[in-house]
């Protein structure tokens, strides 16, 4: 209880000095300024009473009495120090710096001093009051110290007095005497009474020691209280006069600074009106040279001047000649000018109205060429219109034209079947008609046969009546499919005797060794194998042309020919003299026609061509022979053309138009084509029609109405009539048989019949 | 210059004012600040007749109805602001106003209107009024907490979400006592509250209790091991942590102990540690310096120990281990550390950057004479000791004359009452006051260099 109250006692007044302390610390520090003399004597009479007041009170510690007293010689001998402050130094110092850093200076120091004076009036009380309670302290330990050797003292005593007690209980128990023990117990009693004396008195000292130390907080208490109160007073007082010298040093501060600023400004006003003073002296003293100088620059100039003008009438006069002169001049120039400027002027409106027609040309072309544009789009879209109608159109004939092909070879098709059928028809008609005729010549011929016989009983000779039927059935035909088929696939029939064809053999005796060949024949071939190598490259594989590449021309010409005759079939010799003369009519002599093959002989070998193969394709149905014949023939005529051609121009050699080695080479192949299989299509078709016509069939059959002679006719008239008449007889004669019959059959009924009746 | 309509409350400072205006010819408003006050004398009366201008009237009723709806960031006009700011109920909900408004006239106004006196900021190191009103609302708020009223995530968590944020520094000078029927004398836990303020750079604490009443009971005032725990667990959680003072708390050594360990491992970044009037004693200092390694309190520049009960033993051990801390200040005023103390306390200032040295009321004696001769002649940073109460003698201001010359950095020696005669110590003023306007000289005379050096260079 009692360290705590003394712990709190201690802590407290150090707490509230230092917050004060750092109170008072903050607000002095910001402000600084110097000292007030009256207010601060005032200030500090009213400390100093209150401190000598707090002094007089005899509770007083020594050594604060002793403080203040110290204080107080301080505060006077600062003050002594302030009323003489040393000139010498200080004044010195403050004469090389300015105004403004004097008052500072001063200012400052001033202040620092005050600051730090009324800091130490301020810790004063801190520091005293740490003696006094460090006093406290070591009063209290000795104190302290003491009362518990007394105590300690007392405590050995009383136990040393409590021991002895202790020692008498147990000898008084041996004690049997009564009053003895009374005795002794008595004497216990005043001993243990001393012992309790003792503690009493202890506790009473001790008492007496707490209501001191209570007496002493108390009075330590009211101590602090009264330190706190001097405390804050001082701090008042001290940040009261700090604050008013602050202010005033301030306010110094701000004089010296407004003096400074004026006698600066002053100082500055005098330098510069000395400055413009002096320059107006200048100016002047310049000026009257100045004028002076004008003076005498004005009479030079009246003298030039008067120089000047001799000069300038001379010049005047001069000139003004020589003006007239140019004057004259230049009244041509300006009439030339003007005819000029006149002639320009009508070429600048020529020229403006052309450039105006040229707009408008130039519009009118632009105009042109946009309505050329438009057209050109118009065109091109009904180019594409067109274009397309014409591919739609093309497509939609196309598409017709298969139909149309499609419904013609239908057509052929019901046709073929219709002259079969027809045929058919007509050989039944006609195999039935002469069979009935030859039935009936030969029943005729029996007849007559008969009749000569038995009625003429002539010998009959078998008239010689021989009628060919010119309508021969064609059975053949038939047998020959398989040989159609056969010989598709490149086999001879056996009927040619398996090896080449029956014309072979004959040919064979015309193939002799190349020798024998005509020299210009040779050479015409050469040139045509040459001509056949180029042209026909289609022939050959390509293959074969890469790899030829880097032989050499002749030998690559042999390998194509060789190629290419194997396509052609070409196997023999014959086959290139028929080859050479196909060709022959589309060669001509260079030298002979230099003209070439002119454009008419080309058209003409072309159309022949055309109308050859057109024939050969349409071909009159009723005589394909003819037409066949037809071609053959004109084939001849023109070999024999260009044969003749030939021999006009012997040793010379011929050539032959490239464009037309490929016409020539199809039509060679044709006819190959037409040798080897036959008339083809074309011939089987023809053997199936009629190869008669109504004429030939009408003789035909009237060949048999005379067939007899008249003679005989009339005697077969009358031989009719005889035997008619005796026909008549026999019949008479048959039905009188039959009467006969009949009567004698009904006699012998009726002879029967009598018999009965006889009977 | 009529600035009538222009409310600007705090964004031109009185000073910048007078600068710029003669105040004289101009017209201020005459609702807003006090600082402004003493220029307008006549401006008062002219605009009582006058109506209200349709902004103001809009404002008005913007103000009468900012609990439902505030605006303030809608308002773009400064001049609006301003006006709302000076107009606004300072006694509407805290959340309200501190999530929408920062500004620091309003802040101001508010803590004048709550607390009479708004603090003097010393210039230059200014802080935002709002910080200073959270953190005096935080210090109310915990000084007058019953400790029965503690609801950890009830009120203490909204006051926390509130003002966490703003709090730089917190000075608690008292906390509430247990009430007087219960077994222990627990007070609020701080462990919860340290631990999340997160910004807190001081924190100033006293577990006493100013008032006793009728409520005293023994041990009330003292720190119980329960809250020294979760003081250490909050104090562990403080990181950003640089002034922690414990003052008026009577402190057992095992519970220093709990507090050097906290604060050594928790709060890296601590420069000043003052644990002031805690008698933590001999034993306290030797437990406290037990649990702290060679590298711990590398930071620490100031070390107040003022009226610890600390002997020359305690002296003895904490000169040992101060010998890595990098001290600037240290204080031992009030501890019977005697001559021997003294001594090691001396000893040990060779090897740090010590400026000021307070020695004052220690039970020194002229046995220290020839060390601190050696301590003067030696020690080139001390800018200041102070010495007073001391039982120095006469003989050590004779010898301290002597050698005092050779000392050109001292600025204050403090002699009060140490049984110099005042002569003596006028003249160790004198010289020490010399000391210090050499160096003020040199000082100026170096910027001057500087300068020149500067120009050159340009």
């Amino acid at each position: 209880m009692d360290n705590d109250n003394k712990d709190d006692e201690d802590v407290e007044p150090e707490n509230a000095n230092t917050e004060l302390d750092g109170d008072a610390e903050s607000e002095d520090e910001p402000e600084a300024e110097p000292e007030d003399e009256p207010v601060e004597v005032d200030s500090w009479q009213s400390f100093q009473a209150h401190i000598d007041s707090l002094v007089v009170n005899e509770k007083c510690d020594k050594p604060i009495r002793l403080l203040d007293e110290r204080r107080q010689t301080i505060v006077q001998r600062v003050r002594q120090i302030q009323r003489d402050t040393p000139k010498g130094f200080s004044e010195r110092a403050m004469s090389q710096m300015s105004k403004i850093d004097q008052q500072l200076e001063l200012s400052s120091t001033r202040l620092g001093q005050l600051v730090r004076f009324g800091n130490e009036l301020v810790t004063n009380i801190r520091v005293a009051n740490e003696r006094r309670e460090l006093n406290r302290r070591v009063f209290e330990t000795t104190q302290q110290r003491d009362m518990k050797r007394m105590l300690d003292g007392e405590n050995i005593e009383a136990m040393a007095k409590f021991d002895n007690i202790k020692a008498r209980w147990t000898e008084l128990n041996e004690i049997n005497e009564p009053m003895l023990l009374w005795d002794q117990i008595e004497e216990q009693k005043k001993r243990i009474a001393a012992i309790m004396d003792r503690k009493d008195q202890m506790i009473a000292s001790c008492q007496q020691e707490i209501d001191r130390m209570n007496a002493k907080y108390e009075f330590d208490r009211q101590r602090q209280a009264a330190d706190l109160c001097c405390l804050v007073e001082r701090i008042d007082n001290q940040v009261e006069t700090l604050k008013e010298s602050y202010k005033y040093h301030l306010e110094m501060l701000r004089h010296t600074v407004e003096d400074e600023r004026h006698t600066f400004s002053l100082t500055a006003d005098e330098k510069w009106r000395t400055f413009f003073n002096a320059l107006n002296t200048n100016f002047e003293e310049k000026s009257k040279l100045v004028r002076v100088r004008e003076q005498f620059y004005s009479l030079q100039l009246q003298l030039l001047q008067d120089s000047q003008d001799e000069l300038t009438k001379q010049t005047r006069v001069r000139l003004e000649k020589e003006c007239e002169r140019l004057e004259l001049e230049l009244r041509r120039t300006r009439d030339n000018v003007l005819m000029n400027s006149e002639k320009l002027d009508y070429n600048y409106q020529v020229l403006q109205r052309r450039n105006d027609e040229n707009t408008i040309i130039t519009n009118q072309q632009k105009r042109r060429v946009a309505r050329l544009y438009e057209t050109v789009a118009r065109t091109r879209r009904n180019y594409k219109q067109v274009f397309h109608s014409g591919r739609r159109t093309i497509m939609k004939l196309t598409t017709e034209i298969q139909q149309l092909h499609g419904s013609i070879s239908e057509m052929e098709a019901k046709a073929m079947h219709t002259r079969n059928i027809n045929r058919e028809k007509f050989n039944r008609v006609w195999n039935i008609n002469y069979e009935e005729i030859t039935g009936l010549l030969a029943r005729i011929f029996e007849i007559d046969r008969i009749l000569h016989e038995q009625q003429l009983v002539m010998p009959w000779k078998r008239p010689n009546i021989h009628i060919e039927n010119i309508n021969k059935p064609v059975e053949k035909r038939v047998n020959n499919a398989m040989d159609r088929i056969e010989r598709r696939f490149g086999k001879l029939p056996k009927q040619y005797g398996g090896s080449g064809y029956t014309a072979s053999e004959d040919e064979e005796k015309h193939r002799g060794p190349m020798q024998e060949l005509p020299p210009e024949t040779a050479r015409l071939m050469r040139n045509i194998l040459r001509k056949l190598a180029d042209r026909g490259g289609f022939l050959i594989e390509e293959r074969l042309l890469k790899i030829l590449k880097p032989y050499s021309e002749k030998e690559q010409t042999m390998v194509r020919i060789d190629n290419i005759f194997a396509a052609l079939r070409i196997r023999n010799l014959d086959h290139v003299l028929e080859l050479t003369k196909v060709f022959e009519p589309y060669t001509y002599c260079p030298t002979c026609q230099p003209a070439g093959l002119s454009p008419m002989k080309c058209a003409e070998v072309f159309l022949k061509d055309q109308r050859e193969s057109r024939s050969l394709k349409l071909g009159d149905v009723n005589n394909p022979d003819q037409a066949l014949l037809k071609g053959k023939n004109d084939g001849k005529t023109f070999l024999v053309k260009g044969h003749v051609n030939k021999e006009t121009c012997s040793n010379h050699y011929l050539v032959m138009e490239p464009a037309l080695v490929l016409h020539a080479m199809n039509v060679f192949t044709k006819q190959k084509h037409k040798q080897i299989y036959g008339s083809s299509s074309e011939s089987s078709l023809e053997t199936e029609l009629i190869q008669f016509n109504d004429k030939e069939i009408q003789a035909f059959w009237r060949q048999f109405t005379n067939i007899f002679p008249d003679s005989k006719t009339h005697l077969w008239k009358t031989l009719e009539h005889g035997l008619n008449h005796y026909v008549e007889v026999l019949k008479m004669r048959v039905q009188y048989d039959a009467e006969v019959v009949f009567l004698r059959r009904q006699n012998r009924e009726l002879r029967h019949l009598l018999q009965k009746f006889t009977v | 210059m009529d600035f009538t309509y222009c409310e600007f409350p705090s964004t031109v400072s009185i000073d910048t004012f007078k600068a710029y205006f003669n105040p004289n010819n101009v017209r201020l408003p005459n609702i807003n600040s006090k600082s402004l006050e003493q220029f307008q004398p006549e401006t008062g009366e002219g605009q009582a007749n006058q109506a209200k201008s349709l902004r103001h009237l809009v404002l008005d009723a913007i103000v009468s109805n900012w609990c439902e709806l505030p605006l303030y960031r809608q308002l773009s006009r400064r001049q609006d602001r301003n006006y709302l700011l000076t107009q606004l109920d300072t006694q509407l909900p805290l959340q309200l106003l501190s999530s929408h408004i920062r500004d620091d006239y309003f802040w101001r106004r508010s803590y004048e209107l709550r607390w009479r006196m708004a603090p003097f900021q010393p210039r230059g190191r200014e802080r935002r009024w709002i910080n200073i009103y959270m953190e005096r609302h935080v210090q109310e708020f915990i000084e007058n907490m019953q400790t029965g009223d503690y609801e950890q995530d009830g009120n203490v968590q909204a006051a926390l979400d509130i003002c966490a944020t703003y709090i730089n520094q917190l000075e608690i000078n008292r906390l509430q006592p247990a009430p007087p029927g219960s077994e222990s004398n627990d007070h609020i836990p701080l462990d919860y509250l340290l631990s999340n303020l997160p910004d807190l750079r001081r924190l100033r604490l006293s577990y006493s209790s100013k008032t006793a009443g009728i409520h005293y009971q023994t041990g009330c005032n003292q720190i119980t091991a329960r809250d020294i725990l979760l003081l250490a667990k909050g104090l562990s959680q403080c990181h950003e942590l640089r002034k922690f003072c414990l003052h008026n708390t009577k402190l057992l050594s095992y519970q220093l102990r709990f507090l050097a360990h906290s604060l050594d491992k928790g709060c890296h970044h601590l420069k000043e540690l003052s644990m002031l009037h805690c008698a933590v004693g001999d034993a306290g200092i030797r437990c406290f310096l037990e649990t702290c390694g060679k590298e711990s309190f590398a930071t620490l520049t100031v070390l107040d120990l003022t009226n610890n009960k600390i002997t020359d033993e305690g002296a003895y051990t904490l000169s040992r281990t101060l010998v890595h801390v990098p001290l600037v200040r240290l204080v031992l005023r009030l501890n019977p550390i005697q001559s021997d103390g003294a001594a090691a306390i001396f000893h040990t200032l060779q090897t740090m950057p010590i400026r000021e040295l307070d020695l004052a009321a220690c039970s020194i004696t002229e046995s220290i004479t020839k060390l601190f001769m050696m301590l003067m002649c030696q020690q080139k940073t001390l800018l200041s000791i102070d010495l007073s109460n001391n039982d120095l003698g006469e003989d050590f201001g004779k010898h301290l004359l002597k050698i005092i010359n050779c000392n050109k950095m001292l600025e204050d020696l403090d002699l009060r009452n140490t049984g110099l005669s005042l002569a003596m110590r006028r003249k160790f003023q004198e010289i020490l006051l010399k000391n210090s306007e050499r160096k003020k000289h040199q000082a100026m005379k170096q910027q001057k260099r500087d300068r020149f050096n500067s120009m050159i260079k340009l």
